[in-house]
């Protein structure tokens, strides 16, 4: 047998051995059925289709024929995914669930409906690291978010940009529609190269195909998810987004190729833009306008920042979004007032109470701690 | 800040796409070295797996000649672009695929190489994807 059908097959063994393992390790989770019905099929599920993975596998070693090798080690690696989805992620977050995290995973899901994503059917929430979600389970996505975030309003509307990629994963509609609003855009600034030396021109059309390449689809859901989170939460998310903005105290112009995520000012941008204009002009609205624009004044912007992310496109990525986002159902966020007189109640509305929080922290930050404790203690009771 | 969401996102698009054309390929491979009976492939397997491929071979040509925008077929298109084969030959020998797919007979074993190369480039997106996951 040749070494690479040799290598299949130790592979081969090693996934049936991991798989048979992950089995069990569900299995033995105490009530994982009662606790989370949804998540316990899905896991069934991913489970199985990993299991037809592995057979497909295993039929390419015994069919012994070297053109398929290269199929063979696809399926090593889809396998491999299988095994950071269910052995990596899920099952060191249902085996330590917390009480805590029943909770927070609690207010997420209800949060997640009332923003459109009527297919989730439970969220699994792991308080272990910073705000991320893997959504590979598709009705059961696994949300990170750090260990404070229980005991805190403050930083939770993140929250919302990581229900943004679930959405992003949902619609393919959405995702074609982003990739031709940025081809268009380049390819109409392609046309616009004018009277110049054909060096120059080729330098200029060398940089706009840079600047296309870079609108990758995963900076599109990363974009997609700042405008996605901002329409349902509203100007909470724009200071979430300006607030993680100014501590990362990064260049907010710099494109930086090796990370998915948009330069901050575009980010910000986005999240202007996608506000109605009575939010802009609300208080937090106008509050973080001003931040940003203390933050930024005195650094300046660069060639490819103003090619890759200028506003026209950052407008037309904007509309094209929220116009889906309407079309398909993800509901705007309507208020532009706030209330800080309101009673702590079981069924408040999380996205205005955010909203809220964020307006009591500017207006009276010494109070804020004393004020935001019974909404906490109502919200995750 | 947290690149766990839209990578997962990707590799998983990435992985239901890869799995369903490896079977697809794995299925007509079969078919075309004559061991389909042996391995209790149907004919209607066959034909299903060829479905399969035609419509995603043909959704990747209306990608290359930029008669379509989609997202999911970005990358690959980008690595056929960029890579050393021309386009052009990779227009004709898709466009020749295609219509192998058509017909309801045996693949020619001359073809399998060009499924092979374009599988290859999705693997080579998703085995990219799974390490900067594990980097992250």
């Amino acid at each position: 047998m040749p070494t690479a059908l040799l290598y299949l097959s130790a592979k081969a063994s090693e996934f049936s051995s991991t798989l048979n393992w992950l089995s069990d390790q569900f299995r033995s989770i105490p009530d994982f059925h009662n606790r989370h019905p949804h998540l316990q099929r899905q896991v069934d599920s991913q489970l199985q289709a990993a299991r037809a993975r592995l057979a497909t596998l295993m039929q390419i070693v015994q069919l012994n024929s070297p053109a398929l090798v290269p199929r063979g080690l696809s399926f090593v690696n889809q396998l491999q995914f299988d095994v950071y989805i269910l052995s990596e992620n899920y099952l060191p977050a249902i085996r330590n669930e917390s009480e805590h995290e029943v909770q927070f995973g609690a207010v997420a899901l209800a949060a997640a409906r009332r923003c459109g994503l009527a297919d989730v059917q439970e969220i699994l929430a792991s308080l272990s690291r910073g705000h991320a979600v893997l959504p590979a389970l598709p009705d059961c996505p696994l949300l990170f978010a750090p260990p404070h975030q229980r005991f805190t309003l403050l930083d939770l509307a993140a929250m919302y940009h990581e229900f943004g990629h679930i959405a992003f994963r949902k619609n393919a509609v959405i995702r074609d529609a982003l990739t031709k609003v940025v081809a268009d855009h380049f390819g109409a600034l392609q046309q616009l190269v004018g009277f110049v030396t054909p060096a120059e021109r080729a330098e200029r059309l060398k940089q706009i195909n840079r600047a296309t390449e870079y609108w990758s689809v995963g900076r599109l859901d990363e974009l997609f998810s700042d405008i996605f989170a901002t329409h349902v939460v509203g100007p909470a998310h724009y200071y979430s987004c300006v607030d993680i903005a100014m501590r990362y105290s990064d260049d907010p112009y710099r494109v930086n190729i090796t990370d998915v995520h948009p330069p901050f000012s575009a980010r910000v941008t986005a999240c202007l833009v996608t506000l109605p204009p009575e939010q802009q002009a609300s208080d937090v609205g106008q509050l973080c306008a001003r931040l940003w624009q203390g933050y930024v004044a005195a650094r300046p912007t660069n060639a490819d920042f103003r090619l890759f992310c200028d506003d026209p496109l950052l407008g037309d990525l904007v509309t094209e979004s929220v116009s889906r986002l309407v079309s398909l159902g993800y509901p705007q966020y309507q208020r532009t007032g706030y209330d800080l007189q309101r009673q702590p109640t079981a069924n408040m509305n999380l996205e205005e109470l955010l909203n809220d929080s964020v307006q009591m922290v500017f207006c009276c930050p010494a109070a804020y701690p004393t004020w935001e404790l019974p909404f906490v203690q109502a919200i995750f009771a | 800040m947290s690149s766990l969401g839209s990578l997962a996102g990707k590799a998983e698009r990435e992985q239901r796409l890869l799995t369903r054309l490896n079977n697809a390929v794995i299925t007509l491979e079969v078919d075309a070295l004559g061991k389909a009976k042996d391995l209790q492939v149907t004919e209607q397997q066959v034909q299903q797996s060829r479905r399969e491929l035609g419509d995603f071979i043909d959704r990747l040509r209306a990608e290359l000649d930029e008669r379509q925008a989609s997202a999911d077929l970005r990358s690959l298109a980008f690595r056929i672009r960029t890579g050393i084969k021309p386009l052009q030959d990779w227009q004709e020998d898709l466009a020749d695929l295609s219509n192998q797919l058509t017909v309801p007979q045996p693949i020619r074993i001359e073809a399998l190489p060009i499924l092979e190369d374009v599988l290859s480039l999705l693997d080579t997106e998703f085995t990219d994807d799974l390490k900067h996951l594990y980097a992250r």
